[in-house]
């Protein structure tokens, strides 16, 4: 090994990184930019755990002449922890609230609460949570339950503890769901995404770098048709992958799910079809497939980060909420969760749809304009 | 003689920043005539070329390509233009450019495909994987796609660069028959026995036309018998004036 040969070959390396500006920056910036904002959500204050409370308790009159309702006296002090916030509903209502995120969980207070309460007999209360994110649904009865279970206390000091037996329900997926079966349908969408996206920016650029495009150019052949015709060759095999994954997800790892599958692939298709093209335009502005690999920070883990995966949109601050709604992955995380865990059908993923293939189809037009630019 | 001029062009410019790659150029290439655009790198043979084909706009000036206005998109059905890189999709096989590019102008037929792998003696080769062919069969591919469609006018940017006498010789032979038949042909050249085989020639130097003719016009009128010395000669005459 000779000393010289060696300083000029890691000088000329350097040389060569130094040069590309924006690797320089990538190297420094992506970095702090994802592990800002990854710190930033998963510390987020997501505010008081919200409840709805469906009292339907009729209470009992105590020896004393006094009437008492238990229900009552319960939310009350939940409502003295800060951390909590209970709203008085119906049923149905805090059904659909509970469906739409603004609800956490939903108490159930039954008729005779009071009165089996009084009586020593077994007095039932029930917790109802959405179901579709495991972890949630695991966690939130089990803290809620042990809140109830020491304000029950707390309400008689003296004379016999209030025995509450807890229940939950899960109107989606339920116990018998874990993590992975929670989370598998956001991972087939974004490995689906993820591909076709790298798939394609990079043979675009092997395009213009060997020379072809500017050949395509000097051909009768139209920008929309160049894009188009990417479209439905990588679509192809877009939709090949996506339904290999969907068979080896269900059926090799076997996850639960409910819903449709020719449903979930449709998604993903309008998915991997938006993908291309915003595949396509990224690549326009990549000299070499390094750059287009330095895309990934920019198009993919914002929307790793905020599409659901990580933190329910929900419970993200308004600039990130609104971050989020411009992310097709979103609307896919939706929809196919709706699809695989809720079991909807086509009316209720309708919107959706057409909000991916809108994305689509913006994606394609901007990818064509883009095309436009190089030469003229 | 004007309508039967495949290219023309008046005062036109492009500049790409501060170069100045073509300027005020007048240039008309006759219908059916081999012309030779002759001049040492960056003199703007090749902007010239992408212009005409459209690949890039003109700051200024007209061009008017087998009778109508450039840009055109439907005009470029009936141009070849070989470009100097390969520009060849390199994991299809020779046969599948070829198809390929003629399925772009309108050409779906395989008889098409087998004479322009045949022209340039490809068809031995044509199921090869273009990855694997040598520089030289690659620059074969590369005219097979440009002249596959049959076009009125064939715009090659150093089509011999890397391509060995023999073959040269050969593909000189296919271009001289194609004039015959009426094709225009525009050939960018820094080979001087090449220049020797075409029908007229223009000089060109910082974007402009330095000098035009035949071989040996420009021979006589630079007082030397050698092409190469007439065109070092009459660089040097425009300079000084």
């Amino acid at each position: 090994m000779q000393r010289r040969r060696l300083s000029s070959m890691a000088k000329r390396v350097v040389t060569q990184i130094r040069r590309d500006h924006r690797s320089v920056a990538l190297i420094f910036v992506v970095p702090m930019v994802v592990m800002g904002l990854l710190g930033y959500i998963l510390r987020l204050d997501t505010g008081p755990q919200e409840l709805g409370a469906v009292v339907n308790d009729l209470g009992a009159v105590l020896p004393t002449g006094d009437r008492i309702v238990v229900a009552g006296e319960l939310i009350a002090a939940l409502n003295s922890h800060d951390e909590i916030a209970v709203h008085d509903l119906d049923l149905e209502q805090a059904e659909a609230e509970l469906i739409g995120g603004s609800l956490d969980a939903v108490l159930v207070f039954p008729e005779d609460l009071t009165e089996n309460l009084l009586q020593g007999a077994d007095a039932r209360l029930e917790i109802v949570v959405e179901g579709s994110n495991a972890g949630q649904a695991q966690a939130v009865p089990l803290a809620l339950g042990a809140v109830l279970g020491q304000e029950a206390l707390a309400l008689r000091p003296s004379g016999p503890a209030l025995a509450l037996e807890i229940d939950t329900r899960y109107l989606f997926a339920g116990e018998h769901y874990d993590f992975l079966d929670s989370f598998a349908p956001v991972y087939i969408a974004f490995f689906v995404y993820f591909f076709v996206f790298m798939l394609t920016g990079v043979s675009f650029l092997r395009e213009r770098t060997q020379g072809t495009m500017e050949r395509l150019f000097a051909t009768p052949i139209t920008r929309g048709e160049i894009a188009l015709g990417y479209m439905f060759g990588f679509g192809l095999f877009a939709l090949i992958q996506s339904a290999v994954i969907l068979l080896f997800t269900i059926y090799v790892v076997q996850i639960q799910h409910v819903g449709n599958l020719a449903l979930v692939f449709v998604l993903l298709g309008l998915l991997a079809l938006g993908a291309v093209n915003v595949g396509i335009f990224f690549s326009t502005y990549a000299r070499t497939e390094l750059q287009v690999i330095q895309f990934i920070p920019i198009v993919i883990i914002p929307q790793i980060l905020l599409s659901g995966l990580v933190v329910a949109i929900e419970d993200l601050p308004r600039l990130l909420r609104i971050a989020a709604q411009l992310m097709p992955l979103t609307y896919a995380n939706r929809a196919i969760t709706d699809v695989m865990i809720r079991g909807y059908g086509l009316s209720e993923v309708a919107l959706d749809m057409v909000i991916l293939l809108a994305f689509a189809i913006g994606a394609l037009v901007l990818s064509a304009t883009t095309l436009r630019r190089q030469f003229i | 003689m004007t309508n039967t001029a495949a290219i023309e062009t008046k005062n036109l410019s492009k500049a790409f920043g501060s170069v100045r790659a073509v300027r005020d150029l007048n240039l008309v290439v006759r219908e059916g005539e081999i012309y030779g655009l002759l001049g040492p790198n960056g003199s703007g043979k090749t902007t010239l070329m992408r212009l005409l084909v459209g690949l890039t706009k003109a700051d200024a000036g007209e061009m008017h390509v087998l009778g109508r206005v450039v840009p055109d998109t439907g005009l470029l059905a009936e141009i070849g233009y070989m470009t100097q890189a390969e520009a060849l999709y390199v994991d299809l096989t020779a046969r599948e450019n070829v198809t390929f590019f003629a399925s772009l102008c309108g050409v779906y037929s395989d008889t098409a495909v087998d004479q322009a792998l045949d022209l340039v003696d490809l068809l031995n080769r044509a199921d090869d994987i273009v990855a694997k062919l040598s520089g030289g069969l690659r620059r074969r591919v590369s005219l097979a796609c440009a002249l596959v469609h049959r076009p009125r006018l064939l715009i090659l940017d150093e089509p011999t660069v890397g391509v060995d006498p023999q073959l040269r010789a050969s593909f000189w032979e296919h271009f001289r028959g194609m004039a015959n038949r009426g094709v225009t042909l525009l050939i960018s050249s820094h080979v001087m026995d090449e220049a020797e085989r075409c029908d007229r020639l223009g000089l060109m130097r910082g974007g402009q036309l330095l000098a035009e003719g035949t071989p040996d016009e420009l021979r006589s009128r630079s007082g030397t018998d050698d092409l190469e010395r007439a065109f070092l000669l009459l660089a040097k005459d425009e300079h000084a004036a």
